[in-house]
């Protein structure tokens, strides 16, 4: 027992009021907050949305009156703001602060963190980017956000990082996406353009032309969900017009795809299985149809491609390899009957065809084949320019298909640096390239110094030492998460600045704690080919705990060597958010009434009316030569010449059928791994966002794992059912996910939506991923020497109940403990 | 007895608040190894046993001379408990456990309670109302103002002991490189479950 002498003589050493710390509570300030709350509008990739914000909270999150076709995933809104997974404070990897450089890095990703304030996690930001710039040069350094990010012209987290960083030093850059990477390298050879980022032809166009409709891969009503801008969700409507007419048989629409899609379950169309990964030996066999039936378009492709002759003696087995591409050659490889194939040509030639592609087919080991020979064929069928006709590689994608309205939309916070200005340390880049293709940077961990092969051109892979993530999750998108757990052992620092404790964040050493987009004030383009209006972000409530805008983030950093007032350019978030709007609507003078930035702010969108309807490529066919396509040629490329003359193994002159390193249904490595697994974008998330709104995922979620989507007949052979446990697992890795049976899927076919979170049972490599990452066990390599692309869906792998008592997720909240 | 110190309970809970708030000052780890803590956890002695638990928790702090930086540690150990979220981690928010969300309706009941009292955060960051340290000081308050038993019947055993025994349960999963946190989280229920009982008593 104390006496109270003791603790007086302690209270005079100052020991016991050093226990009791400064008061939480304090006098309220008059709140103003009505009982019924007040409504706000702002966007989102899932739409624009209105909440109802009461006390300073969040309570409700509907979607705005004009969506016509809200999705579903809005109700995640909510969870997502309040995850319990969001980044709380500034947290430094205990170790990494102590040791930097020379800290252990083989416990990434169950590590040790403490708090820091945000002055001393700049600080350290500043001091480890001055570290790298002076001891290795702009080649120690990879940053740049891949893949999606927030919506909000103003607060883009992939701007402010860039400027930020770029004012003090440049860094090795990337080219090509994860979503597209095949797509977008071959097709400008093939049709002058990347095409999977282009407006297409419009859909009532479509949709009064067109008699045959190929899905080809494609499921747009899943995808259209989610939008790159705000999302309008205005050609779904089309697809219940599509549902209609189908019907009323006055459209044939046909998904060719492995799986029952959402969009062929919504419009009830037809279906034409096809294995996975053969849709080259299909399409070979159709051109041979339509040549040898004598039903392609001969006078078109005269005046309108290049290269036809070359690849119809391949396909007639009149080259070195000798094989007649006939329906009979192409069953077997892709399990379509040679007289559906036969059938399907002579539909698609028998009068109007619009082909629709998906990009999940171009994610695969020789990915620019299949966008090829789909060129190929809308060629053959001579088509393409025609309203309905041709091809399209993004109808599924951000309102692609309705009609631009021609209004000029906000511009966005600065990529770069203002004229004539220039980097804190000049460009030093060695013997290295200073742009690598976006998903080797693995590959430059593990072999720095190598040198690949990129569309024409020899990369140097670099020695990277520091990495800087902003709003992106390359834990999500990149492929073989062991290989590329081990690769990261090479970054000396890995900086992360997000909301939420993504699987990057928890292998980084230094996380800072952005605010969602729901917590600042910005504006966006209300539909991203549309143009249909222009929508005011409404802050909804402060930004949580110690969490700030990207804008806020970097302009500190940018202080700490002196720019501030030039990162900035001296104004703050409404001021910028203003200037943007007045320069928009100067550009739409006289054009599109915009009204002033004041009464724009209260009314929350603005809608312009819909433009005319468009159809693709119609001035390249109304005259070739006066608009001509960005080809070599300015035509449209069967065979290429310069593709040729890079002279690639994997991607050669004209498009071609080559065998995968895996395939299902008898081809390579099937007899081990039986089952394919698709990685598309998920029905429920968008990528990896959303993952961690908790009750939203409670919804989709198998005994808390991810859902692994397979037959019944694969399910029944393996004593599985609805509900079970299972690993799944390859050579590559292994994972635990949730059955859902659907007859859906065929046998030898599952899927996991990619963008589910990673979550190992501890840091070792190879160790069980308990939610559930496809990831986990996709294959990186690149999709061929011409683009370097991912190849996340030439994937097989086997499943099997999972036995045992199953480890606890630890995929959201953040790192596990280790015992020092 | 008179010579012998009483730490009321308001002080205790603002103890307790104190502990669950923040990092451990480098000034609060050296009045702990002085013996700063000793008034408080005899005055949670007279009211429960907490034997065992005391013995933990002085050998815990009697151990941090032997860590080169205890401050440290004892930081680490907070971010692990309490910062971090995961499925081991002890976020000390009531929503957290109740619906494995933030700001959830044991927030709202919280920011009633406090918008009743006249109260509000004094942090300048946007948190919620159901952290423990918060509900443990608005305890004190009521204990201060006598208005436990009159306003806020239930308060203890419905809101704060099941946060605290929530919290405990997950420390003790937890392997802390101190057993400073678990413990004091353990004394915290138990007093915690005095404090209602006594309370109980005295409705009867």
């Amino acid at each position: 027992m104390a006496t109270r002498r003791d603790v007086l003589k302690r209270i005079a050493a100052g020991a016991t009021t050093s226990l009791i710390g400064p008061a939480l509570l304090g006098p309220a300030a008059k709140a103003q907050v009505t009982s019924e709350g007040v409504w706000k509008t702002t966007g989102s990739h899932w739409g624009a949305i209105k909440a109802l914000i009461k006390g300073g909270q969040v309570v409700d999150v509907r979607p705005i009156d004009e969506d016509p076709n809200p999705t579903d995933m809005i109700n995640g809104i909510k969870g997502l703001i309040y995850s319990p997974s969001r980044i709380r404070y500034p947290m430094v990897r205990a170790d990494w602060l102590d040791n930097r450089e020379r800290a252990d890095r083989t416990t990434r990703g169950d590590n040790r963190y403490i708090r820091i304030t945000w002055d001393q996690a700049l600080d350290l930001l500043y001091e480890e980017l001055e570290r790298i710039q002076t001891t290795y040069g702009s080649s120690g350094l990879y940053a740049g956000a891949t893949g999606w990010r927030a919506t909000g012209q103003f607060h883009s987290c992939i701007n402010h990082m860039n400027r930020a960083v770029t004012m003090h030093g440049p860094y090795i850059k990337k080219v090509g996406d994860y979503s597209t990477g095949a797509g977008q390298t071959i097709l400008p050879y093939v049709l002058g353009s990347t095409e999977v980022y282009a407006q297409g032809t419009s859909w009532p166009l479509i949709l009064e032309n067109t008699k045959t409709l190929v899905f080809w891969a494609s499921d747009p009503v899943k995808n259209l969900q989610v939008g790159w801008q705000c999302e309008t969700h205005e050609s779904l409507e089309y697809f219940d017009t599509l549902r209609e007419k189908i019907a009323k048989g006055e459209i044939k629409v046909i998904s060719i795809d492995p799986v029952r899609s959402k969009t062929q379950n919504h419009i009830n169309c037809e279906q034409l299985y096809i294995n996975p990964m053969t849709d080259v030996a299909m399409m070979l066999a159709v051109a041979h149809v339509l040549y040898t039936e004598e039903l392609y378009d001969k006078a078109f492709i005269d005046i309108y491609a290049l290269g036809f002759d070359r690849f119809i003696d391949y396909v007639m087995g009149r080259d070195d390899e000798g094989i007649e591409r006939t329906p009979e050659w192409a069953a077997d490889i892709c399990g379509v009957a040679p007289d559906m194939i036969r059938d399907f040509a002579r539909l698609i030639a028998s009068d109007r065809t619009q082909f629709m592609f998906g990009w999940s087919v171009q994610r695969q080991q020789h990915g620019e084949q299949p966008y090829w020979m789909g060129a190929v064929l809308a060629a053959m069928l001579g088509q393409i320019g025609l309203p309905g006709g041709g091809i399209s590689y993004s109808h599924h994608y951000s309102s692609v298909g309705v009609s631009t309205s021609g209004a000029t939309m906000p511009g966005a916070f600065p990529l770069n640096l203002d004229l004539g200005k220039t980097p804190e340390h000049d460009a030093n880049f060695g013997e290295f390239s200073p742009v690598i293709p976006t998903t080797r940077w693995i590959d430059a961990l593990l072999n720095p110094g190598a040198k690949i092969q990129y569309n024409g051109n020899e990369v140097t892979l670099p020695d990277l030492k520091m990495a800087v993530f902003v709003g992106n999750n390359p834990f999500h998108h990149h492929q073989d998460r062991n290989k590329m757990r081990q690769a990261i052992r090479n970054l000396e620092t890995i900086v992360a600045v997000d909301y939420t404790w993504s699987a990057t964040c928890r292998h980084a050493d230094l996380v800072l704690p952005g605010c969602t987009q729901f917590e600042r004030n910005d504006l966006d383009m209300y539909g991203s080919y549309a143009n249909s209006g222009v929508l005011a972000m409404h802050r909804l409530v402060d930004p949580l705990f110690q969490s700030r805008p990207d804008f806020d983030i970097f302009a500190a950093l940018t202080e700490r060597f002196g720019r501030r007032e030039e990162y900035t350019r001296g104004m703050r978030e409404m001021e910028w958010i203003e200037t943007l709007y007045n320069e928009c609507r100067d550009a739409n003078a006289g054009k599109f009434e915009m009204p002033e930035f004041a009464d724009f702010w209260d009314e929350g969108l603005i809608r312009f009316p819909r433009g005319e309807h468009w159809v693709r490529h119609a001035a390249f066919r109304e005259d070739p030569e006066i608009n001509a396509l960005g080809t070599p040629s300015g035509f449209i490329e069967i065979s290429s010449r310069t593709i040729e003359k890079f002279g690639y193994d994997d991607c050669g002159a004209h498009p071609k059928w080559m065998e995968k390193l895996e395939r299902s249904h008898g081809g390579p490595g099937s007899e081990k791994y039986p089952i394919w697994l698709q990685s598309c974008h998920p029905d429920q998330r968008l990528h990896s966002q959303m993952c961690d709104s908790e009750p939203y995922r409670a919804t989709y979620s198998v005994q808390g794992r991810e859902p692994i989507w397979m037959s019944p007949q694969d399910a029944e052979q393996r004593g599985l059912g609805d509900g079970d446990l299972v690993r799944v697992f390859n050579d590559r890795g292994q994972l635990l996910a949730g059955v859902r049976l659907s007859d859906n899927f065929p046998p030898g076919v599952a899927r996991i939506h990619e963008g589910a979170w990673y979550g190992p049972e501890d840091a070792t490599i190879g160790a069980l991923d308990t939610y559930g990452d496809p990831n986990t066990l996709t294959m990186d390599i690149g999709a061929s020497k011409l683009s370097q692309a991912t190849s996340a869906n030439t994937c097989l792998v086997q499943i099997e109940e999972f036995e045992g008592d199953a480890p606890a997720v630890t995929a959201f909240g953040g790192p596990t403990e280790v015992v020092f | 007895m008179d010579d012998c110190v009483t730490i009321h309970d308001a002080e205790l809970c603002r103890w307790f608040a104190t502990v669950f708030a923040g990092e451990l000052t480098e000034g609060a780890v050296n009045a702990y190894m002085a013996g700063a803590a000793v008034p408080y956890l005899n005055s949670v002695a007279e009211q429960c046993d907490i034997s065992a638990e005391r013995e933990t928790l002085e050998a815990a702090i009697r151990d941090w001379s032997r860590h080169t930086n205890a401050t440290r540690q004892l930081a680490t150990d907070f971010a692990a408990h309490f910062l971090i979220p995961g499925q081991t981690a002890a976020m000390p928010y009531a929503s957290y456990f109740e619906e494995q969300t933030l700001f959830g309706h044991a927030h709202d009941r919280m920011r009633a309670r406090l918008n009743n009292a006249g109260l509000g955060l004094t942090a300048s960051e946007n948190g919620p109302a159901d952290h423990l340290a918060v509900m443990l000081e608005y305890l004190a308050y009521l204990l201060d103002t006598n208005r436990l038993d009159a306003h806020s019947s239930g308060y203890v055993e419905s809101e704060v002991l099941p946060l605290a025994t929530s919290v405990s349960r997950r420390l003790e999963e937890q392997k802390p490189s101190t057993g400073f946190y678990p413990t004091v989280a353990s004394i915290l229920t138990l007093y915690l479950q005095a404090l209602a009982d006594r309370k109980l008593t005295a409705r009867v």
